[in-house]
């Protein structure tokens, strides 16, 4: 994996600025290209409504799970192992994807993601920053 | 067969992309579904189906940058950190 840190700057959204970043997800061996929210506060990385059909990715597949969100309510996520891209980094992550995601954003969560990355929000200059972190050897067989 | 990965300049074109024009496309597109290819948008609908299958019907094989565009009200109350 490479080392090298990876800047995003800020996106402008409405006279606010968001930490929302393009990454690669294959799904049914077809990279798609599509844009997240790097959420700190989210355990996992959701996909939100509308796009499993979009891909036709059938989801049920999957693990499924309650995802407690902002407003106390328990929302139905499923769960599957795929492939991401950050930059010229590439990792298999937990993707969570649900239709009762109830903001306009994918969320980019903390299972599998921040254990790879050092993430650094810089809200003065409006950037996050991912710094690969190295993983332990794995022992010889 | 799949490639490994993405070119991550692509990545990066589109990630200069949102910042040049992601304002101008909540002003034009709000609450769609746009996709971007070769820094421009090839498509803006509904649903990411419609988007991919417009996308598909230009002729284009690689499958574009797609996002849901967000309403400017929609921003100022939904920020996420909700979990």
């Amino acid at each position: 994996m490479a080392t090298s840190p990876i800047v995003f700057p800020y996106k402008p959204l409405a006279g606010l600025a968001a930490p929302l970043i393009p990454v690669g997800v294959c799904i049914g061996d077809v990279w798609r290209k599509v844009d997240f929210y790097v959420d700190s506060g989210a355990f996992y990385t959701i996909l939100g409504r509308g796009f499993a059909a979009g891909v036709d990715f059938d989801v049920s597949t999957g693990q499924r799970v309650l995802v407690q969100v902002g407003d106390g309510s328990f929302i139905p996520v499923f769960l599957h192992k795929l492939p991401l891209q950050i930059g010229s980094c590439r990792i298999e992550a937990t993707v969570g994807f649900s239709e009762q995601l109830r903001v306009p954003f994918h969320l980019l969560g903390r299972t599998d993601i921040f254990t790879r990355f050092k993430i650094c929000f810089h809200e003065k200059q409006g950037t996050v920053t991912f710094e690969p972190v190295e993983q332990p050897a794995k022992p010889l067989a | 067969m799949k490639p490994d990965m993405i070119d991550p300049a692509e990545l990066k074109g589109y990630d200069d992309w949102m910042v040049a024009h992601l304002d101008e496309a909540m002003q034009q597109h709000p609450g769609k579904i746009i996709a971007v290819y070769a820094g421009k948008i090839i498509a803006v609908g509904d649903s990411y189906k419609e988007v991919y299958a417009t996308a598909k019907a230009q002729g284009i094989e690689d499958s574009p940058f797609v996002m849901e565009v967000p309403r400017p009200d929609e921003v100022q109350h939904m920020l996420p950190s909700a979990f």
